[in-house]
């Protein structure tokens, strides 16, 4: 419904609104949705009536300034809070308001996306009304927040929740919900990467990649708009918030994305757009090839030249594909060692591992995380993989890794990390919680474990049960002893040296 | 010192011996003019006596080009690698001053004589600043001299006798506890040196350590060499000492010139570059422990035991030290 209709019309909604609004809270999902646009209209409808209709397209084409955008956003947002305000009374009754439409959720489906958004919201309204430091980001409630969450999270983990949605302004992942601007190339990169088909930090970099020198071959400038100015802008970002939706981003893929966005920005506007689109390109593959194929390359030389050693007995967990490709060189070199994979929930990443190497004729051992403390005096070395290395030094990897760094330097075993230095980010997190991403709850309580008779039985409909499964975790920087990157070996503490190196030395010219 | 018979560097002769040099322009016998230096002047360290037989290499041979002059340091600073059984802190003299010639070179490549004369100046120069840092070092190490301090020294380092001299000279008060670090007995040397100038030193045996360390303000300690993860390579026995010390919490002091500071990266005490037999298995004819030929066996001291460094460049923490380390590595 347009914004710009005269009063009747926007009474009417308001009219309609409000009952649906009352019954929020209670409402079954199927009509959430449809509440919520209202909500939202109704919000907007006092303001409209003032300056909805002043930057009406037709009077003013393409020239909606963005000072008035502005301006308007920020009336919405006050308005908006004003709104969340006027909520606060029904805080009290949050919970069982909360649960019919959680219950709802069940019956639909194990991701009862549209249902939790009514109770996500409730959850951020709540907060907003305690901490009206946050509310500034509150006006972004009203974006389509996913709620794939089934089950309030205990206080410190709703904080992440929060975070998580407000923060990285997670939408609806599917790609009915994608921008149609939205390449195809990204679209099934988007879905790889939500099904877990493409999962590695450096695999994602690379699949990224490759979509971008597709979309920007694919690409068409606008007339009367440069290469540089137009893709870096809007166009991009809606490739970017669909990878978002699809999984948090990883800091190799914002490295990655930020170098590009330079990249772009930086082309020259006198190029014509096809040699600013085959610059575009030559300077992704020397991109790839520079910071993921010969970085990789590096590192495995200088881990099966240097680290692993004859009669060794070495240790890694789950799945890293620059240690299985270092472990399977040393064997072609001829070394003698023995791996013991360690593995855990919920992915069981090792077993590619294991295979991997028992297929190379590598002596392997396979075992649960658990198990890996009784195991440790036999290990010379850990190899871990990275998702990414913080500035702190402190590795950011695949949960678990935490645990097993910690016993092995307990035990005087030294902790080798490979990782990219496309993976080294300016950002520390302090405990693994914030910006951490949540796996899927059904892998630690299955179905078949939730149904009558299991333990899991209910478990939803308890107000004070909640499962939770990290994918990441923290390893603070004193349990690692090395990080291998393609810049030679460092301590974990180096790594802003090399950040600080690569910005200064302006690489990949 | 050029020899008129040019050889190729390919075909070696069969009797070539080792430490010498041999090359189109000529051979130089780079082994035995470190070997002499260091004979010369007891006080001079292996890093400054391999950047002066270098330096020599470079006069001494005839080279025509920027590209030959570098290769002939490469191989010059191999060859000198090659001949000792323990290079790491000569690797650390050797590694600077091929940095400091590579990053000269740009300099000016059209007249090649100007340059070269330019380069064997600044070679020189660069020899001398490094003898000067001991010095420096010491002034640096006054400041943690308290009134009565005891001192536990392990081995002998030219910087930690500096150090010590230097806080005498200065009229501190201190007492010296020092190990024999038998089987090389360095710390008889020590502990002769400083009764000479009258500072009272204990000498102990290197199982008391513990049993002394109760009596210790600080731990001062040497070091061969300075690793990229901010661990040192010293006499053996010093990791034991600073374990000593970490565990009634003393502070522990490495003095150290930057000059040896090294771009090495081992993870444990079994990767160090050094080749030396201190574990082996019913050795035929050996009872006792493993003899220790011409060298001392070192020992690596991991970062985790060190409180400071003490260097030219004031105190520095270990993550400074690996930082320094680094940082020259990406600029490099």
């Amino acid at each position: 419904m347009p914004r710009e209709n005269n009063r009747s019309p926007a009474a009417d909604t308001i009219a309609e609104a409000v009952p649906k609004i009352s019954a929020v809270a209670t409402a079954p999902p199927a009509g959430s949705s449809g509440a919520r646009k209202k909500v939202s209209e109704k919000n907007l409808a006092p303001s409209a009536s003032g300056s909805a209709k002043s930057p009406s397209p037709a009077s003013e084409p393409g020239k909606l300034s963005a000072k008035e955008l502005k301006e308007k956003k920020k009336r919405e947002k006050a308005e908006r809070r004003q709104q969340a305000k006027s909520d606060t009374p029904a805080t009290p009754q949050r919970p069982q308001k909360l649960q019919p439409p959680k219950k709802e959720a069940q019956g639909k489906g194990k991701k009862g996306v549209q249902s939790t958004a009514v109770h996500d919201s409730g959850i951020v309204k709540t907060i907003y009304s305690q901490q009206p430091s946050k509310a500034p980001a509150g006006g972004r409630e009203q974006e389509a927040i996913i709620g794939t969450r089934d089950k309030d999270l205990p206080s410190l983990m709703k904080e992440l929740e929060i975070e998580q949605h407000e923060k990285k302004k997670k939408p609806v992942f599917g790609i009915n919900n994608a921008h149609p601007d939205v390449h195809p190339a990204i679209l099934t990169l988007g879905v790889q990467m939500n099904q877990f088909l493409v999962v590695g930090s450096s695999a994602r970099c690379l699949g990224f990649m490759l979509a971008m020198k597709r979309l920007i071959n694919d690409y068409e400038c606008p007339a009367g708009a440069t290469i540089s100015r137009h893709l870096p802008g809007h166009y991009f970002s809606r490739q970017i918030d669909y990878l978002i939706s699809a999984r948090p981003m990883s800091t190799a893929l914002g490295n990655s994305i930020r170098w590009l966005k330079t990249e772009i920005a930086a082309i020259s506007p006198e190029l014509s757009e096809e040699a600013a689109k085959k610059l575009l390109c030559e300077k992704i593959d020397v991109f790839i090839r520079e910071r993921l194929t010969a970085a990789t390359e590096v590192i495995v030389n200088t881990t099966a030249g240097r680290y692993i050693n004859n009669g060794d007995t070495i240790l890694i967990y789950s799945k890293s594909s620059v240690i299985e490709r270092s472990l399977l060189e040393a064997h072609t070199r001829g070394k003698r060692f023995k791996v013991i994979v360690a593995d855990s929930s919920h992915l069981f990443e090792g077993k590619n591992s294991l295979a991997t190497l028992v297929a190379a004729g590598i002596e392997v051992q396979y075992m649960k995380m658990v198990l890996v403390e009784q195991n440790m005096a036999s290990v010379t070395r850990v190899l871990l993989g990275a998702h990414s290395l913080q500035a702190n030094g402190s590795l950011y990897s695949r949960a678990g890794c935490s645990m097993i760094a910690r016993s092995a330097s307990k035990n005087g075993i030294p902790v080798i990390v490979c990782c990219e230095s496309i993976k080294f980010s300016e950002k520390f997190t302090s405990g693994g919680i914030i910006g951490n991403e949540f796996g899927d709850t059904d892998v630690i309580a299955p179905d078949n474990n939730c149904n009558d008779g299991g333990v899991f039985e209910g478990w939803r409909n308890q107000p004070t049960t909640s499962l939770s499964s990290f994918m990441f975790d923290t390893t603070p920087a004193k349990y690692i002893k090395a990080v291998i990157s393609e810049h030679g070996t460092l301590g974990p503490t180096n790594c802003p040296n090399v950040l600080r190196a690569n910005s200064s030395s302006a690489p990949l010219r | 010192m050029s020899h008129p018979n040019i050889l190729n560097p390919n075909d070696k002769p069969s009797g070539s011996k080792r430490g010498i040099v041999y090359s189109e322009m000529g051979e130089f016998d780079i082994l035995g003019h470190y070997s002499r230096l260091l004979e010369e002047d007891p006080s001079k360290s292996m890093p400054i006596a391999a950047i002066e037989s270098l330096c020599a290499l470079c006069d001494g041979i005839e080279a025509n080009t920027i590209h030959e002059l570098l290769s002939t340091i490469q191989l010059g600073s191999d060859t000198l690698k090659e001949s000792v059984p323990n290079a790491i802190s000569l690797t650390a003299g050797c590694d600077l001053f091929t940095r400091f010639i590579t990053r000269h070179s740009h300099d000016d490549p059209r007249d090649f004589d100007t340059f070269k004369r330019k380069l064997q100046s600044n070679g020189h120069l660069f020899a001398q600043r490094a003898r000067q840092a001991r010095s420096i070092v010491a002034e640096n190490g006054l400041k943690l001299f308290l009134d009565d301090a005891v001192i536990f020294v392990h081995g002998y380092s030219r910087c930690v006798m500096a150090i010590l001299l230097h806080a005498r000279e200065k009229g501190k008060k201190f007492k010296v506890i020092c190990t024999e670090t038998r089987p090389s007995c360095q710390g008889l040397r020590t502990a002769r040196e400083l009764r000479a100038v009258g500072i009272s030193v204990a000498v102990i045996d290197d199982n008391a350590v513990t049993y002394a360390m109760n009596k210790v303000t600080f731990v001062l300690v040497g070091a061969e060499g300075t690793l990229a993860d901010a661990s040192i390579i010293n006499v053996m026995g010093t990791q034991t000492v600073a374990l000593a010390a970490k565990n009634i919490n003393r502070k522990v002091y490495v003095a150290t010139e930057t000059h040896k500071f090294v771009d090495m990266f081992p993870v444990d005490q079994y990767m160090i570059p050094v080749k030396q037999n201190v574990i082996v298995f019913n050795p035929p004819g050996v009872e006792g422990a493993m003899s220790q030929e011409e060298l001392t066996f070192v020992d690596y001291v991991d970062p985790k035991y060190i409180t400071s460094f003490i260097t030219e460049m004031g105190l520095m923490s270990p993550t400074m030290v690996g930082d320094k380390i680094i940082t020259t590595r990406l600029e490099g």
